[in-house]
């Protein structure tokens, strides 16, 4: 009878014992990261049948579970994914949304710097001063183009090493998990049935949270214990032990674009990843950088070819007619870029349109880059594609290589496209990338140095007595052919740029499109703030509810210490009753 | 509901630092004095803020465009007032030498003051800007707007043909100047040596004065001058051009084929052509001077015979090529000169069909530089003005040679002439009886001198410079005063929109210091709850 006392006592220590060892253990881990709590699961040990019925025989710790579940778990990784995706182009868009807004960086002080020097101009061309001044304004005017257009520059060059960098994280966390599915798997074959590697598990949690914060994925549990990771859309990540490997590589048509690519295939993944922070700074790059950096070429443009109309129009205080005033540096003034795959020696030469030959040109800029694809050798015939949403305008080579509209609505983007076939011929489907607004606001600079070349003069004679202009026999006014120092006309004309609706179809001045610039991205970012404290509150509910059922709770755990060592005390205490008892029965038969 | 120990840790420090970022940017907001940091925080704000600043800065320059302008307005204005005074004075002299009993020594004294007049109106319409720059002199603001040609000896208009605009204001643009051709030069004259269009300059008109006052009366030539400006000269390397001019002398035919920088080296070309390729087709002569000159005129290219005086005569013709539009030339122009060194009073009754005396005769006496001589007429002269007998003979009969005196008939007036010629030159009419005076037009005591002729003109011009003068002066101060008013206009609009921008930027401090210190209790709150919560723990009872 005591043997029984004794087993079934030592039964209730062990177990009380192991109750113990994971009460402390969840007490370590207080402070870990998805550790999962940890609870002992006690079952009655099977009885034995006695003449007084069934004898109960004690307890037995039969597994050691961790308090997880599933559902939240894949919530908490899906609110991981989406609000790291806003968080990331919330913290991107605020940078340039904070570059173009800061009143001491942006570009409206340097514009209405110019435009007024322009207006002092007109005030008293023959005043060299008041030249220089302007000359000085512009530099500062162009510079301001440059260094935003170089802020810009440097958050794509950090967008591609934070790319790469996610990328390589991707590849680690993905051959990891492979070799936590592999020990799972080893270790919970040498278990029973439904004994699991809590801590393993943990572990490969924590790895699919970190993955999650990347991209968005999607788990599917194999029987054996191992688990398939996905990206949302199926492609697949981790198999079993196998892991893909990702990698970044440069656009082919457009440099300094990174795509992410499938290793093996070099297959483009980027629009694959719908969400997570590799999404973030895809999403920015596309939504916000791209298009910013474009319209503010789209108004350095603008402004290079309203200027330099007026200027080659006009004449300079020395009556010499006026040069451009200014210019976009580099080998082109265009960027072309010449797809690898050409199977033709041709090139192609773009520039701005000369305003003075098609008064709208300023007007037709676009703000996105064009790929000009060859559908007909023989006929001279191209399609230009507009990048930002796809739409298809048709050129035909007029016969001297330019290429004009090959319908009415058929219209250029403010640009002169000229063949050139002296180095090789064009072939069929040869393809040619054009960016006429990504690096004008880089480009742009001044062309003159000299303050007396500003051509403040329309040099137009007109009646002294009346002040109406001479036409010459075909009704063009005559220009006087020689310095008229004094003549402010142009420069009149040239301040006056500052309310002209030159560009976006005649719609805005330059600074309403900049205005809208700066109106776009602001929403954009305000809207990505409020998406990113929205996805951030999910995210805490969600690792709220996880953690109500997963974290520890040190109060919780305290009171189990009690439960557990008062447990653990009674049984200690029968196995000294059993003691008492033995003695008692000796000492009947001493 | 169970509690995670880390969880409720790590959600305490988010919000206590969520709440320190609140402080942050309240605090931020006061320091800056902006109500947005971030376009993203009211991005229609942003748009609105740069579109207010940039419409405040470009009213701003308008407020220093018209500062500038009111400047220029002010100078001319006051250089226009000064004119009109200066016309007043030449005026009160001209009338008192147009006085006959004036000895010649006090002729030269009023010449001499007219000559100092002429100084101060050339250096007044030489009136520089604030910033050195001629102010009448259009667009060739740094050049003086009247120089003094060394061969006529008479001031040109050198300055330009375009007023400056100044914008005022976002749709409105002001002169802030008035050429010297129009204050100046373009002014209507009936003067004999007014242009082709009836026009004379006020500067030339007291020289043309000042020399009469000593005595010099020279007959203008005939003269033509283009329109265009030619200052620059003209390109006909490409397309050569000829035009042919024709004087009193001569004629020459000019082709012009080469690059010309400048008026001058055009001018001395077509002098070339015109002293040595010229023919005089009565006589058959050909290669020789045509006896017209080339000139250049400021801005302008003019053609002037040689010939002095009513002999004159000048006319161009097209030829090929474009030069008479180039020069402002129409086919055909022409011009005479005229005398003016010769006394002559003419009347202003017709008498063409005659008149008859025989009933009641007339008797006048007619005076020159020697005494009167007097003239009866009592025949019928009816239908006979200056045929043989007629009326001008009947005259003419009656005058002694000794007396340097003619009578003709100038388009059916009667007109007399004195022989003698300048200073001395005169021709005074006086009634004795009868009605020839009346009848002729003539006035009792009319008297005609070359110096009255210059006299009368240069009245009649000073009064059309003056009236001149004050439609140029009632103008500025048309523009000063609509300066004025854009200005007043630019000064509500500024503070308006200084208004509209601080609403827009600037932060409510009043609103921001309450929002802070409720935001730092929160702060405070917050942390001395994390504490104590955090200290919470049945550890401690352990």
């Amino acid at each position: 009878m005591s043997g029984s006392i004794l087993g079934i006592g030592i039964s209730g220590l062990k177990a009380f014992q192991r109750q113990l060892d994971t009460t402390s253990h969840n007490i370590a881990n207080v402070n870990t990261e998805g550790f999962s709590r940890q609870t002992v699961t006690l079952s009655e040990r099977d009885p034995i049948l006695t003449g007084g019925g069934f004898q109960g025989q004690g307890v037995d710790a039969t597994n050691i579970k961790r308090s997880y579940d599933q559902f939240l778990a894949t919530q908490v990784r899906s609110s991981l994914t989406t609000f790291h995706a806003s968080d990331q182009f919330q913290q991107l868009a605020s940078q340039v949304d904070a570059i173009l807004g800061n009143p001491n960086t942006n570009l409206s002080a340097s514009l209405d710097n110019f435009f007024n020097a322009i207006d002092d101009v007109a005030n008293d061309p023959t005043s060299l001063p008041a030249r220089t001044a302007m000359l000085s304004e512009a530099e500062a005017m162009t510079d301001r183009f440059g260094q935003i257009s170089d802020r810009l520059d440097q958050l794509r060059n950090q967008i591609n090493q934070q790319l790469e960098g996610s990328v390589k994280d991707v590849n680690d966390l993905a051959q990891n998990l492979a070799e936590l599915n592999v020990r799972i798997f080893t270790e919970q074959s040498r278990a029973r049935t439904g004994v699991e590697a809590n801590d393993l598990l943990d572990q490969r949690d924590r790895l699919l949270n970190q993955l999650s914060e990347l991209v968005n994925v999607q788990t599917i549990p194999q029987a054996n214990g191992m688990i398939n990771v996905t990206l949302g859309n199926g492609q697949a990540l981790v198999l079993d032990s196998q892991a893909m490997t990702f990698a970044t590589q440069f656009s082919e048509l457009t440099p300094n674009r990174l795509d992410v690519v499938q290793a093996s295939t070099g297959g483009n993944i980027s629009s694959v990843i719908q969400s997570g922070q590799i999404n973030g700074l895809i999403a920015f790059r596309d939504q916000i950088l791209d298009p910013a950096q474009q319209q503010l070429g789209q108004i350095a443009a603008g402004i290079a070819m309203e200027f330099n109309a007026l200027q080659t129009s006009g004449f300079d205080l020395d009556g010499n007619s006026g040069q451009p005033l200014l210019r976009f540096s580099g080998d082109s003034e265009i960027p072309v870029i010449r797809a690898p795959g050409n199977t033709g020696g041709a090139t192609v030469n773009v520039v701005f349109e000369d305003l003075n030959v098609n008064p709208d040109a300023a007007k037709n800029l676009d703000f996105s880059d064009f790929i000009l694809e060859n559908t007909d050798p023989v006929a001279g015939t191209f399609t230009l594609t507009r990048e930002r949403d796809g739409q298809v305008i048709n050129l035909v080579d007029d016969g001297t290589g330019l290429l004009v509209g090959a319908g009415a609505n058929d219209v250029l983007p403010g640009v002169a496209i000229t063949v050139d076939v002296s180095g090789g011929t064009m072939a069929l489907n040869d393809q040619f990338a054009i960016r006429p607004t990504f690096l004008a606001a880089q480009k742009l600079t001044v062309a003159i140095q000299d303050p007396r070349q500003i051509a403040a003069a329309t040099n137009i004679e007109v009646n002294p007595t009346t002040g109406q202009p001479i036409l010459d026999g075909s009704g063009n006014p005559v220009r006087v052919n020689g310095p008229m120092p004094g003549d402010n006309r142009n420069a009149l004309t040239m301040a006056s740029l500052q309310n002209k609706f030159s560009l976006a179809g005649g719609s805005g001045t330059f600074q309403d499109i900049y205005n809208r610039l700066v109106v776009d991205i602001g929403s954009q970012t305000r809207t990505a703030i409020n998406n990113a404290t929205a996805q951030e509150t999910l995210l805490t509910q969600a690792q709220q509810a996880l953690s109500e059922v997963s974290g520890v709770n040190l109060d919780e755990e305290a009171a189990n210490l009690i439960r557990f060592q008062q447990a653990y005390q009674a049984a200690a205490q029968t196995i000294s009753i059993a003691n008492s008892l033995f003695n008692d029965l000796l000492g009947a038969v001493r | 509901m169970r509690i995670a120990t880390l969880f409720t840790q790590q959600n305490a420090v988010k919000t206590l630092l969520a709440r320190q970022n609140d402080v942050q940017t309240t605090q931020t907001q006061i320091a800056t004095g902006r109500q947005n940091l971030n376009p993203a925080d009211d991005p229609v704000a942003a748009a609105r803020e740069l579109d207010l600043t940039r419409t405040l800065s470009a009213t701003e320059q308008f407020q220093d465009n018209i500062t500038q302008a009111r400047a220029r307005l002010q100078i001319e204005e006051s250089a226009l007032s000064g004119t009109e005074n200066l016309i007043f004075r030449a005026k009160e002299l001209t009338i008192q030498a147009a006085n006959d009993p004036l000895s010649s020594a006090d002729r030269i004294a009023i010449k001499q003051e007219v000559d100092q007049l002429l100084d101060e109106l050339a250096s007044l319409a030489n009136t520089r800007g604030p910033n050195g720059e001629f102010i009448f002199s259009g667009e060739f603001s740094d050049q003086p707007a009247f120089a003094l040609d060394a061969e006529t000896g008479r001031y040109e208009y050198q300055g330009g043909i375009n007023r400056r605009l100044v914008a005022i204001g976002s749709e409105r643009q002001v002169a802030d100047n008035d050429l010297g051709y129009n204050v100046f030069s373009a002014i209507p004259s009936d003067a004999p040596d007014a242009n082709e269009d009836g026009q004379r300059s006020l500067l030339n008109t007291l020289t043309t004065l000042s020399q009469a006052l000593g005595g010099t009366f020279d007959n203008p030539p005939a003269s033509i001058t283009g329109t265009r400006m030619l200052r620059f000269g003209a390109d006909y390397s490409v397309n050569n051009t000829s035009f042919t001019v024709t004087s009193d002398i001569g004629t020459a035919t000019v082709t012009l084929n080469s690059d010309f920088n400048d008026l001058d080296s055009m001018v001395q070309e077509i002098n070339d052509q015109l002293i040595n390729n010229g023919s005089i087709p009565l006589f058959g002569l050909v290669s020789v001077d045509s006896g017209i000159r080339a000139r250049a005129n400021g801005n302008q290219l003019e053609f002037v015979s040689i010939t002095p005086g009513a002999d004159s005569s000048v006319r161009i013709d097209a030829g090929g090529g474009s030069f008479l539009t180039d020069a402002g030339f129409n086919d055909g122009e022409s011009d005479t000169g005229v005398d003016v060194n010769q006394a002559a009073i003419q009347g202003g009754g017709d008498l063409s069909f005659g008149i008859d005396y025989s009933a009641n005769p007339t008797q006048f006496s007619l005076s020159g530089d020697t005494g009167p001589v007097d003239i009866r007429l009592n025949g019928n002269f009816t239908n006979n003005l200056d045929g043989p007998g007629g009326l001008i003979d009947a005259i003419n009969g009656q005058i002694p040679p000794d007396s340097n005196l003619q009578a003709r008939a100038v388009n059916g007036k009667v007109e007399f002439i004195s022989l003698t010629t300048g200073t001395e030159s005169r021709v005074r009419i006086d009634p004795i009886s009868g009605s020839f005076l009346n009848d002729a037009g003539f006035t009792n005591g009319q008297t005609g001198s070359p110096l009255h002729t210059q006299t009368n003109a240069a009245l009649t011009d000073l009064d059309n410079a003056l009236s001149r003068i004050l439609e140029v002066r009632t103008s500025v101060g048309a523009r000063l005063r609509s300066l004025d008013n854009q200005e007043n206009f630019n000064a509500d609009f500024i503070l308006d929109t200084q208004v509209s921008l601080s609403a827009t930027r600037d932060v409510d401090l009043t609103e921001a210091i309450t929002r802070l210190n409720a935001q730092n209790v929160a702060l405070q709150a917050a942390q001395q709850t994390f504490t104590r919560v955090q200290n919470l723990s049945l550890f401690n009872f352990l």
